[in-house]
């Protein structure tokens, strides 16, 4: 019946670009725009009519289409920041192909370089709320120990924020790190976290589009509620084999790209791939020091790696496969020897995304991709002990601790592109979830107990969408939609109808208003008690008593190009506000944790369901951006100011507090100056207001019934206060109301200077950067220390006092780093 | 660059981590004058009516015990139930307020109201009811021969009882132990015979002595395992029988079952600066600490 339908619908696309064309004179031009020499495809490329308000931008795979009244001379172009806009002439009396490429500027060469929100198409997009931030801009900024961090940079635009010092959790207009979708090559990276957060599992190299969404979100996305995180993979070279790599102070890259299979005659090569790699080796370096400080009896190290690889294949003109896969872990051990027993002990995470990707071209309007993807992310902790008894006697104890998620994925998506004015996308996208919050191995081989406790949930979310952009004239653009989002887990279903609108109101050329609305679903829910985005971090899923967490969000916005077509600045303006309300969010209950992590067994006896509680959040504010993408300086800086708050009936006595994450002032100023061909400066501050905190503001005796007659022997906890009727008093902390203390505010300084230098065979390039410049203390967490310090009077009595102080944690002072990349 | 890439190192270790713990201004923290704490637990088998009164300590700065108990003892302090009032007198050798049971009866079902008066008009007030009828448990024995242990033995109780279906019931389970034992004093060649007693651990990892019929309502409940402890100082150790048990089911209230988990869950997380704390409510307006109630069911008898 569906596929009936299916067939049904495509036909009736096809037939329609058949038809319509005769009867209105109307023909179609449609083609790629790839990058010249790699033969890359180029996303987001603004192809337009110039002078009038035709236009579109091509899609993820380089695709575009426009249906055009026939004429013997149109004049097209094709513009890009970073690339030299191009212009075409072609006679479209019929149905035609236009494939393009297009060539870098020069980076010095500001002439030839404009920033795709300054033509005719950009900035007016009825899309707002979303940022990209070129790939190779995000390869200049400094950064810590010199690796390069799409999510960082990410951080650095307003309406999104960072959680910890270091760390890549990121913050979408008061939203959760767990409120993200991420996707890579359509998968979805359930945790981008490397070294508990401080790097993120993207690797520059391998990447060719970055690209954030916060709001008015468009139907083809859904399953989370604060933004969409797309990132692509290159395709790999088509033309040479090419090379990267980079050594840092803590890690190694290597990224290899070329053409496969040979090339028919006036075509390019059919086929491309890309492998790229990543290690540390803190490892490596820490390794003799470990073994001199235990004469070789302990061995404990850290690393962390990821590939990335890629193939792409052109089976006929009109299809195209892609397959990409993403591999990652991190992994910490210890081994130890005593007395003859060994201890070992590991803790590590591994993230792994699969995309099969097929792209058809039904007609120069219809284009369609179908993929299936794979993602699994698993943690565990291990545990290995092999006693040595006073007799010699052996016995082994294993114990392992598994949670995870491992997702399959279909997903078809329709590209219709009827007349000039109307944009159709549709589709439909299905995942089958596994979700092992807990599965625990316990093996104890004296006792011949062999114990496995897993605990598997599957459940099966869908969405089916469809979305118009309609532009109606020269001064409106809508993009209307609506996603049927659905999940089904056990014998309970949740279907969600999802409207999204985005309305921009073109005033004049480059200046425009923007107004949307986007409701959202979410039934996969993160479980986190500590807010830094630790592996523990449990996924689960929408049940019988977790109900999906939705939000609903509106946005107003103006957007601003100060360029006039033919000028070279390229900055742009965008002031936008936001209001968005949560509800059915989901936290852990006061005092509930579900993952000890010193005692993982202890993870079995605790229902996750019991431990976590729903509540409702708002949050409002103002975001200010100015951003230059390309010119000898570029950069952007970034304003937002904002409220966050929660509130729910089992925390805080069921006030409304400020999560972790409330930052009233954020700001972030990037700037990067191409001195000359031989080097690049750069340069970022941001201040950020503190976190809202729990800290206690006293602390008391609490005193327990006594039930039992007082023990003769035995630890008694000491106290001043001691009877009959009361147990000896537990000390106990009073925190006042949650989050009740501002940290202190966070900022920092980081400089960086890039030496590039064009060798015979490739080119090199020098970084040296400095994180933190001025040294700034910023707080990681904040704990009471409290010390006894002992007196002694002049009599010789020693009295005992103890002093507790607030100190303030701190992760990174200054750090420098140098590091050395290369090209070929 | 050589220059460059130098100088970076030597900064690099120069700066090294030094000075990343620092101690910043209290006064960053949210202000509050010492919070009045009140404690008290009601049960009709009590022969003495108590409720203590202190204050908070500072959460930062200089004490000279890091327990001070801050007790109260100019505050007027009255159990109530409708026109029925009683006064609780300060006893300074206890540090609590007290009034005899016969003054002032506690009956099961009934609610109580406790109200703490401080001269500087200070007021806190607090109504708790009293748990119905308690079960009584059937306790159960068991022990396994363990050479290392003092006895020879371990023993172990357990006590299983009837929840009462069609309410919400919190209990508490508790016991305690007496054996003969032998004491000698450090440097001292004589043994003095010597009655020991010790509570029964009920509580263990993921086990707690508290227990609710949430899912189980009117079922059988069992009670975590606890184990006798026996302690000697004695080498060899001299431990004689017969042991004498006391194991307990209290029907605890709410307000005396959730300060407890509070309590307990905050202990919990205390070493874990990322988690979120427990904030401790008790059923007080006015000051922080609990006004529980509770009726309990002792079950005696020796073990041979």
């Amino acid at each position: 019946m569906r596929a009936a339908f299916y067939i049904s619908l495509v036909s009736m696309m096809a037939f329609h670009a058949a038809q319509a064309q005769p009867s209105s004179g109307r023909q179609t031009l449609s083609g790629y725009v790839r990058e010249v020499g790699s033969q890359e495809a180029l996303m987001g490329v603004n192809v337009y009519v110039p002078g009038t308000t035709s236009g579109t931008t091509t899609n993820t795979y380089g695709f575009y289409s426009l249906t055009l009244p026939a004429q013997d001379s149109l004049r097209m172009a094709f513009s890009m920041v970073g690339y030299q806009t191009r212009f075409c002439t072609v006679a479209l009396r019929r149905n035609s192909t236009l494939n393009v490429v297009l060539s870098p500027g020069q980076a010095l060469a500001e002439v030839a370089v404009r920033a795709n929100r300054t033509d005719e198409t950009g900035n007016e997009s009825a899309q707002m709320s979303r940022i990209d931030v070129p790939v190779a801009q995000i390869k200049k900024i400094p950064t810590l120990l010199g690796e390069k961090d799409v999510l960082k940079v990410l951080q650095l635009m307003p309406g999104v924020q960072k959680g910890s010092e270091g760390q890549t959790g990121i913050y979408v207009r008061g939203g959760g790190p767990d409120q993200n979708l991420i996707i890579l090559d359509d998968a979805i990276v359930y945790n981008a976290n490397h070294l508990f957060g401080f790097f993120s599992v993207f690797n520059g190299d391998a990447l060719k589009s970055v690209e954030l969404t916060k709001g008015g979100f468009p139907a083809r996305f859904g399953g989370r509620l604060s933004s969409v995180i797309e990132l692509n993979m290159k395709d790999g070279n088509r033309e040479k084999l090419r090379g990267e790599g980079g050594i840092g102070l803590i890690a190694s890259r290597l990224t290899l790209e070329g053409p496969l299979f040979k090339a028919k005659k006036d075509r390019s090569r059919p086929a491309s791939f890309l492998v790229s790699s990543r290690r540390t080796y803190l490892d490596v370096l820490t390794a003799p020091l470990v073994a001199a400080g235990s004469n070789g009896d302990a061995k404990a190290g850290y690393y962390f790696y990821d590939l990335n690889a890629k193939i792409n294949y052109d089976l006929t003109p009109r299809d195209k496969l892609f397959l990409s896969g993403y591999f990652g872990r991190d992994q910490f051990y210890s081994r130890d020897r005593f007395n003859g027993s060994t201890y070992e002990n590991g803790l590590n995470w591994r993230n792994a995304t699969g995309s099969f990707r097929w792209n058809h071209l039904f007609s120069g309007q219809l284009f369609a991709n179908t993929s299936l993807t794979f993602s699994n992310y698993r943690f565990a902790i291990t545990s290995d002990e092999e006693l040595v008894g006073p007799t010699g006697e052996r016995q082994t104890i294993a114990l392992r601790y598994r949670s995870g998620i491992r997702d399959f994925s279909l997903k078809h998506d329709l590209d219709w592109y009827p007349s000039p004015s109307h944009s159709v996308r549709l589709g439909f996208q299905t995942t089958y979830h596994r979700f092992t919050p807990s599965a625990l191995v316990v093996r104890d081989a004296q006792a011949d107990d062999f114990r496995t406790e897993a605990d598997h949930i599957d459940a099966l979310e869908s969405g089916l969408y469809v979305e118009d952009t309609w532009r109606p004239g020269s001064h409106w653009r809508f993009n209307g939609g609506i996603r049927l989002s659905q999940f089904v887990h056990r014998n309970v279903t949740y279907g969600r109808p999802e409207p999204r609108l985005s309305v921009v109101y073109v005033l004049q050329p480059g200046l425009s208003l923007k107004a949307s609305y986007a409701q959202m679903n979410q039934y996969v829910h993160l479980l986190s008690n500590t807010g830094i985005g630790l592996p523990t971090d449990l996924w689960v899923p929408t049940t019988d008593r977790v109900r999906p967490q939705q939000s609903q969000q509106v946005a107003v916005g103006l957007a601003k190009d100060f360029t006039r077509t033919g000028s070279t600045n390229g900055v742009t303006l965008t002031v936008e506000g936001y209001y968005k309300r949560l509800a059915n969010i989901i936290s852990y209950r006061e005092g509930a944790s579900f993952l000890l992590i010193d005692d993982p067994s202890s993870a079995q006896k605790v229902p996750w369901e019991d431990n976590v509680t729903a509540g409702r959040g708002w949050s409002y504010g103002g975001e200010f951006l100015v951003q230059k993408k390309a010119g000898r300086f570029s950069g952007w800086a970034g304003y937002t100011l904002s409220w966050t708050q929660w509130q729910f009936a089992a925390l805080n006595e069921g006030r409304p507090f400020f999560p972790r994450h409330d930052r009233r002032h954020d700001i972030s100023l990037v700037g990067i100056y191409e001195r000359s061909k031989r080097m690049t400066l750069s340069a970022t501050w941001v201040y950020g207001t503190g976190q809202a905190l729990t800290m206690p503001r006293a602390n008391y005796t609490a005193l327990l019934n006594r039930v039992t007659r007082p023990a003769t022997f035995g630890y008694v906890i000491p106290s001043s206060f001691s009877n009959p009727f009361f147990e000896s008093g537990r000390n106990v902390q009073d925190y006042g109301a949650r989050n009740g203390f501002r940290a202190e505010p966070y900022h920092r300084f980081d400089v960086g200077v890039q030496f590039h230098k064009l060798k015979k065979r490739h080119e090199r390039t020098w970084e040296v950067s400095v994180y933190n410049l001025y040294n700034r203390r910023n707080p990681f967490f904040y704990q009471l220390d409290t010390q006894t310090l002992a007196r002694q009077s002049e009599q010789g009595q020693t009295s005992f006092t103890t002093e507790t102080k607030l100190r303030r944690y701190s992760v990174f002072p200054v750090v420098p780093s140098v590091s050395y990349g290369f090209k070929f | 660059m050589k220059t460059l890439i130098l100088c970076l190192t030597l900064l690099m270790l120069v700066s090294g981590c030094a000075g990343l713990v620092q101690d910043v201004d209290p006064a960053r923290l949210p202000k509050t004058d010492p919070q009045l704490v009140v404690h008290s637990y009601l049960s009709p088998q009590d022969t003495l009516l108590t409720v203590v009164v202190s204050r908070s300590r500072t959460s930062v700065g200089v004490l000279v015990d890091s327990t001070q108990f801050n007790p109260v003892s100019d505050a007027r302090v009255t159990l109530s139930e409708g026109n029925n009032l009683v006064i609780l007198r300060f006893n300074p050798q206890r540090a609590l307020y007290q009034v005899d049971a016969r003054l002032f009866t506690v009956k099961v079902d009934h609610t109580y109201t406790l109200s703490v008066e401080l001269p500087d008009g200070q007021r806190a007030t607090a109504t708790t009811t009293v748990p119905g009828t308690v079960p009584t448990p059937e306790v159960l024995l068991d022990s396994v021969a363990n050479p290392a242990s003092l006895a020879g033995v371990d023993y172990f109780v357990q006590l299983r009882w009837q929840d009462t279906a069609g309410e919400v019931n919190f209990y508490q389970v508790a016991g305690d132990n007496e054996y003969g034992s032998l004491y000698r004093s450090y440097g001292d060649s004589v043994e003095v015979p010597y009655q020991a007693i010790n509570g029964i651990a009920f509580q263990s990892y993921n086990e707690s002595p508290f227990l609710t019929d949430a899912n189980r309502d009117g079922q059988v409940i069992n009670s975590p395992r606890g184990q006798l402890q026996i302690y000697a100082t004695t080498n060899p150790p001299s431990v004689i029988p017969p042991f004498l048990l006391n194991v307990y089911l209290l029907s605890v209230n709410r307000a005396y079952y959730e300060y407890y988990e509070m309590i307990l869950s905050q202990a919990r997380n205390e070493d874990n600066p990322f988690a979120e704390p427990m904030l401790i409510r008790g059923n007080i307006q006015g000051a922080l600490g609990c006004f529980g109630a509770y009726n309990g069911a002792k079950v005696s008898f020796r073990l041979r």
